[in-house]
């Protein structure tokens, strides 16, 4: 069973925080298909948080296919995220790495690196939704 | 609701019933010896340790006064002080059924205890009234039934003090007052009036050997007219030759008032309406305690927390 | 949803002073709503008017459908824990739940004493003789056993150190969790930001800001950028603070659209941010809630 905890001075929001420790659970394989996610009141029990909270989350993971929700019963995860997903990531990972590797050329230093990332993630953003 | 109002008082209660209960005892184990000094040949003067016995039933008349204010005023303004009162308001009882439930748990305790009481001390003193006043002394307010209308309003009173002040110490000073300020006024100007007056033939001088309470009275001699005592007096004095070596001065002025037909004509409650007072005043105080308990739970619906 | 408190233009004054003036809310069922403000806001006047301890000097509350404190069954529906946990001293434990137990028609006694179980009290104790935490418990075991439908706490957690705090609140949310309806007042911002999903904030005697907690945050942004006049902004878009430099300009307005100028950066607003703005807002003449407030200097 996982075990949530919540970081109050990350900058992500508390559901999204959830959302990704499950994502990162499956991916190692903490969690496997079929494996029950804790209840809404088992959470909030632990963590203090609001339970609409942990309702959006679980959501959220429907939404994304990763879990399943069955009334009266649970929430369960669905799928593994390791095979597909990993296989295209470890291509985008390689990618990454070279780029890493002509900014730091460039003369970025990390926070420099960070803030470019952010900004142009940002500026595609706004093109999207415009 | 009973059981609260019971587990918040019972401590009180105790120690209420526990004195009430030693002082009866010892009410009751000195009787016998009261009844032989005010007994036929008795000297009629107690002394020693029954003095104080006496003084202590005589006490009784505080007790209304502290019941006021040991039991009524702390009632509210302990739960004010404490701010527990946020807790009792907002369980499913409303405020006027709160109120008079833990009043109806101590009222029952209080009548309880001053009736025995009463009833003992009563009955401890009837060698004493038999050759006294018991209705137009302050021992009418020991006697009978009476000191339970004292108790219920003085209780009212102190807790419709304790709503509006809802400070301890400065609530129970003023329930004390208050209370005091009524029950010597009915003593004094009202009491009186509560019962029809009779007009009886009195001796002028020695005892009236009435039992009664003499409210007003005038001297009048044979003739029916109006003398005045003093002068009267020293008119008997020189005709009856009572000098200062006459063994009986008041018993030698009574012989000789009565030969020559001189009388007070007096205004009087007579010992018989003994029973009659104690139940005018009784209700009287009882109205009293049920009006001061009906403002006291208006008070406490419209007061601002 | 239902709302579990409605008022309208209730307005409360001690002697003349007004401690809340033209309030009107209404707060929906199911959330854990927080109250915020700083001490004299008026936060425990609008819980008191809500449990029925007072009554408004102006317009009309209603708690549940009906008017607070005034009937058997409207009481049973509200659990009330009091600034500062007002306990009978010389009663234990045990009495205040009897007290419980007695006074209310619906009392839970087998998850009451579960409850005082749990959290490791002993029932034979006299409430006197507890801790600040211990004493919140119980406080709490007597307001939820009668099962309420709406539980209201001014400041609860105020005087408790953090772990009693973090248990405290793990309480009431699993007891939202259940479908209490519980309305929380905190001048603590941390608590309300991780507990709370709907948010009223209130200052000097009115309210500043009333909403979902999401709806706010989505409808509020930050904008940097050069320093520039805060009205030359489009008209959906209302600025609730701004401050400037000589060169930068920093504005947080309320939008519902998304904001299409490039030469703005725009950022999310933080909860805590957010409540700070609109307490230092004075209300606008004819608004309470987050409507059309006045353009106002930061700082």
């Amino acid at each position: 069973m996982i075990e949530f905890r919540i970081d109050s001075t990350s900058g992500m929001s508390p559901y999204r925080q959830l959302v990704h420790q499950v994502r990162q659970a499956v991916l190692l394989g903490v969690l496997r298909e079929g494996d029950q996610l804790p209840t809404v009141k088992e959470v909030v029990a632990k963590v203090a948080i609001n339970p609409n909270t942990v309702l959006k989350a679980y959501r959220e993971l429907e939404f994304e296919g990763l879990a399943e929700g069955r009334p009266g019963v649970g929430t369960f995860v669905t799928r593994a995220l390791a095979d597909s997903s990993f296989a295209a990531h470890a291509t985008l990972r390689k990618d990454l790495g070279g780029w890493l590797i002509k900014a730091r050329r460039a003369g970025l230093d990390d926070e420099s690196i960070a803030a470019l990332f952010e900004s142009t993630v940002r500026s595609r953003a706004n093109e999207g939704a415009a | 609701m009973i059981w609260l109002a019971w587990r918040q008082f019972r401590a009180q209660a105790a120690v209420a019933v526990a004195a009430a209960v030693v002082v009866a005892a010892a009410l009751v184990a000195t009787r016998q010896h009261v009844v032989d000094v005010y007994g036929d040949g008795g000297s009629r003067d107690l002394t020693g340790f029954y003095v104080w016995l006496r003084l202590l039933g005589t006490a009784l008349i505080a007790v209304p006064a502290l019941i006021g204010a040991f039991w009524g005023a702390p009632l509210l303004t302990r739960e004010f002080e404490d701010h527990t009162y946020r807790m009792a308001w907002t369980q499913s009882v409303t405020r006027s059924r709160w109120l008079a439930t833990k009043l109806a748990v101590i009222a029952v305790v209080a009548v309880t205890v001053v009736a025995a009481f009463t009833l003992v001390f009563t009955w401890w003193s009837t060698p004493i009234d038999a050759v006294g006043n018991r209705i137009g002394t302050a021992n009418f307010a020991q006697r009978g039934i009476v000191p339970i209308g004292y108790a219920l309003f003085g209780l009212a009173l102190g807790t419709l003090i304790g709503t509006i002040l809802r400070r301890t110490i400065p609530a129970m000073a003023t329930s004390l007052a208050g209370f005091l300020i009524v029950r010597l006024f009915v003593q004094h100007v009202v009491r009186a009036h509560l019962v029809a007056t009779e007009m009886v033939n009195v001796a002028s001088f020695g005892p009236s050997g009435l039992g009664g309470w003499i409210l007003s009275s005038r001297t009048v001699d044979a003739a029916g007219e109006t003398v005045s005592k003093s002068t009267v007096e020293s008119t008997l004095t020189a005709a009856c030759n009572i000098t200062r070596a006459t063994e009986d001065v008041d018993a030698a002025l009574a012989a000789c008032a009565n030969r020559f037909g001189i009388h007070d004509i007096a205004r009087v409650h007579t010992g018989n309406q003994f029973w009659t007072l104690q139940f005018i005043e009784l209700a009287l105080f009882v109205t009293l305690a049920a009006i001061t308990t009906a403002a006291c739970i208006w008070t406490l619906n419209h007061r601002d927390n | 949803m239902s709302a579990v408190i409605e008022a309208s233009a209730v307005g409360k004054r001690f002697g003349r002073t007004w401690a809340l003036r033209d309030t009107t809310l209404t707060v929906p069922a199911g959330r854990i709503v927080g109250l915020v403000g700083s001490n004299g806001a008026g936060k425990t006047t609008l819980l008191n008017l809500a449990v029925g301890l007072s009554r408004p000097t102006e317009g009309q509350i209603t708690v549940l459908g009906s008017r607070p404190g005034h009937d058997v069954e409207q009481l049973a529906k509200v659990g009330f824990l009091a600034q500062d946990v007002p306990l009978y001293r010389d009663l234990s434990i045990r009495d205040h739940l009897q007290l419980g137990a007695r006074l209310n028609p619906r009392w839970d006694a087998a998850s009451s004493h579960a409850r005082v179980a749990r959290a490791g009290l002993d029932p034979t104790q006299r409430a006197g003789a507890l801790s600040g935490g211990q004493r919140a418990q119980l406080a709490l075991a007597v307001a939820i056993g009668k099962r309420p439908e709406l539980l209201i706490l001014d400041e609860p957690v105020a005087s408790l150190d953090p772990l009693a705090r973090r248990n405290f609140l793990a309480d009431l949310t699993e007891l939202a969790a259940d479908g209490l309806s519980i309305v929380l007042s905190s001048h603590l911002l941390a608590d309300v930001e991780r507990v709370c999903d709907h948010l009223i904030v209130l200052a000097a005697g009115s309210v500043r800001l009333a909403g979902d907690v999401d709806d706010l945050l989505a409808t509020h942004k930050v904008l940097t950028g050069a320093r520039r006049h805060p009205d030359r902004l489009p008209a959906e878009q209302t600025v609730i603070q701004h401050s400037h430099t000589d060169r930068q300009t920093t504005l947080l307005i309320h939008t519902t659209q998304p904001v299409l100028d490039p030469s703005w950066i725009v950022s999310e607003v933080g909860l805590e941010e957010l409540v700070l703005a609109y307490m230092a807002t004075p209300p606008a003449d004819d608004t309470t809630a987050a409507g059309r407030p006045a353009l106002r200097r930061a700082g």
